[in-house]
């Protein structure tokens, strides 16, 4: 769990950011990146969600891919931007800075051969994330698919009590360095489940504390209209 | 047993201020809300939020409340950090549907949230019109009644006794637990240092207006003195020898230092760098404000966002907004993020460099000034209070023109 604190720590400094990734994963993020770009074809239309320094759009480009990354950061778009001319494929990237609740606004219905994103989701809960995979699961054009790497909470009993206790021993550390407690997603496969993906092929890694998950926009959706927003109700303590 | 349980719950956050507690985000209900009924925007820190549910509960209206996501810091701290921007609160309105709960198109926010979140985007992706509301939550009570308008204490960047209080524990407990490792090999003087660390603390803050302000040390060397000659008579009674009382004496000076250094950012009325505080021995910052008068479009949001009423709106002659009291800047960039003109210009040229919500502020703080020589003339100008904002005072009308205009 330091990885979300460390990513939020090194935010602030783009030209470390990749270096920091790589230090924090021991290059394990590299590997899954390799993965995901192995399952775009050419000429895919794709968009990376949090693209960060575009590290991941660039291996779908050279792959001969469509890519637009989406992030909401100014200084990680900038970043992306420095990546992509270095290798000069700054005119194929296109680059949107956004939020990622506003995908409806920017793309077309069944306009994407796939939807992916690495690392970004982590820190949105529950109600977020089902409101962006509908909106991933419109954009998608039928049998479209979704990638999604991120770290999550693990799922059998013993990996959750592990997990547990690496938590608390960082917790410590993490509040002294950087005041911050951070939590990752619960049920990963459930939610995107539950948005009306089907699910293709997962793999795990950490005792399933870090999730790749493939899944695919069934070719003929029913309406997928939205329900009216549910409220929470809080009872006041006091 | 509720209520036992709720304080320490209370008593728990206020000792942990310094850290992050998220809590759930999303839209929350007050009372009996319609779809006319005020939104009321937050972040997610767990504290505020409970204490801001408890407030909006006491003026008795029904209302919403928009709980964005600040990785759950304070929203000052976050939105200057950009963990609380334009695209969080967008996320939130657009989870949320408020467009479908609400048929106005109006957010109450909290004007600490303005170094980092871009209103002007909001309302273009969304509608919804970004309004500020009083700084300090105890003062919403106040503003609902006096129908949504803030009145000038509203604006203002305040540091009671409460908020004092807190901070001192909270600053305390984080110092304590940064030493706290100490306590496994010398732990009777770990504790000792702990103590001394509360107990300037809590003295510094408590006593807070009674000591001299801050200029050339003087604040600080007031506190080392006065608990300088508390130790003199604590280690007569004990019966101190020399050294110990040398040991504890540089002790206190230390903690003492440590207080002074951290009062560069722990309060919400300063914000100054170490180094400034080391060689000139105050708190001023570095952010020196001055409107272009050329560029100002007299929109007057560096007016409401200032927490420390910097600026006044000229109504005479050309209407423009001035920088009167850019002494009194706390270095908060609200103006600078919520200038869609770019017309603050910076006449020190320097800035601490904290806040990361503004991705120009390279070139905005370090642009070239000299043209604005002229506008010095605004400075310590008068000024009186309209609608709850700084207005410069008009010209006194002077009796000889009158008399002379009635002859002619």
């Amino acid at each position: 769990m330091l990885m979300y604190s460390w990513m939020k720590f090194v935010e602030v400094a783009p030209e470390r950011y990749d270096w920091a990734v790589k230090v924090m994963t021991a290059g394990r993020l590299d590997r899954i990146k390799d993965i995901i770009a192995q399952a775009i074809h050419a000429n895919d239309r794709v968009l990376d969600i949090g693209c960060g320094t575009g590290t991941l759009a660039l291996r779908c480009l050279r792959r001969g891919a469509h890519v637009t990354g989406l992030d909401s950061s100014a200084f990680m778009l900038e970043q992306s931007q420095k990546n992509a001319t270095a290798e000069g494929l700054d005119h194929e990237l296109v680059l949107i800075k956004d939020s990622v609740t506003q995908l409806r606004k920017h793309f077309a219905d069944e306009s994407f051969d796939v939807v992916m994103s690495t690392m970004a989701l982590g820190e949105f809960p529950h109600q977020y994330l089902q409101y962006i995979l509908r909106d991933c699961l419109r954009i998608l054009k039928p049998g479209g698919r979704l990638i999604i790497a991120d770290e999550v909470w693990p799922e059998g009993r013993a990996g959750r009590l592990i997990y547990q206790a690496v938590l608390a021993l960082s917790w410590v550390p993490q509040f002294l360095l950087l005041r911050r407690v951070t939590y990752p997603i619960g049920n990963l496969r459930g939610i995107i489940k539950e948005a009306g993906f089907n699910l293709t092929d997962f793999q795990t890694w950490s005792g399933t504390s870090f999730q790749l998950v493939f899944a695919e926009k069934v070719a003929a959706q029913e309406s997928f209209a939205r329900q009216p927003s549910k409220l929470i109700s809080v009872a006041l303590t006091t | 047993m509720n209520q036992v349980r709720n304080y320490l719950w209370e008593l728990f956050h206020i000792f942990f201020r310094h850290y992050n507690f998220p809590c759930d985000l999303g839209l929350i209900r007050i009372g009996n809300p319609d779809q006319n009924s005020p939104v009321f925007l937050s972040g997610n820190y767990t504290l505020v939020v409970q204490r801001l549910l408890r407030v909006l509960k006491k003026t008795g209206i029904d209302c919403y409340l928009l709980v964005a996501n600040s990785r759950g810091s304070n929203v000052w701290c976050a939105t200057g950090m950009n963990e609380y921007s334009e695209h969080d609160i967008v996320d939130a309105i657009n989870v949320a549907e408020l467009h479908e709960v609400v048929k106005h198109r109006k957010l109450i926010a909290p004007p600490y949230a303005a170094p980092g979140v871009d209103v002007r985007w909001i309302k273009d992706q969304t509608g919804f019109i970004v309004k500020w509301g009083p700084t300090h939550l105890n003062d919403i009570p106040r503003y609902v009644a006096n129908g949504f308008q803030r009145t000038n204490d509203m604006l203002q960047a305040q540091f009671g006794f409460q908020d004092r209080l807190e901070q001192a524990l909270s600053t305390g407990l984080a110092y304590c637990l940064t030493i706290s490792i100490g306590l496994f090999f010398w732990p009777k003087y770990v504790l000792i240092v702990m103590g001394i660390i509360y107990f300037v603390y809590l003295y510094s803050f408590c006593f807070w207006n009674f000591f001299p302000a801050e200029y050339h040390w003087r604040r600080s060397l007031t506190i080392a003195a006065s608990l300088s000659v508390l130790f003199v008579g604590f280690g007569y009674w004990r019966g101190w020898t020399g050294t110990q009382f040398i040991i504890w004496e540089a002790m206190l000076v230390a903690v003492v230092s440590l207080y002074a250094m951290d009062a560069c950012g722990s309060s919400t009325l300063y914000k100054a760098t170490i180094t400034h505080w080391l060689k000139k021995g105050d708190y001023h910052s570095l952010f020196d404000p001055v409107i272009d008068p050329e560029m100002c479009t007299n929109c007057h949001q560096c007016v409401l966002v200032c927490p420390r009423d910097v600026f006044a709106a000229k109504r005479e002659g050309v209407k423009k907004v001035v920088s009167v009291k850019p002494q009194d800047c706390i270095e908060c960039m609200a103006c600078v993020k919520q200038c869609y003109d770019d017309a603050i210009f910076n006449r020190s040229g320097k800035y601490k460099g904290d806040v990361k919500s503004i991705p120009n502020i390279d070139y905005l703080m370090t642009r070239d000034w000299s043209h604005l020589k002229d506008e010095d003339r605004w400075i310590d100008h008068p000024t009186t209070i309209r609608k709850g904002l700084p207005v410069l005072q008009p010209p006194p009308l002077t009796v000889g023109v009158s008399v002379a205009e009635v002859v002619q």
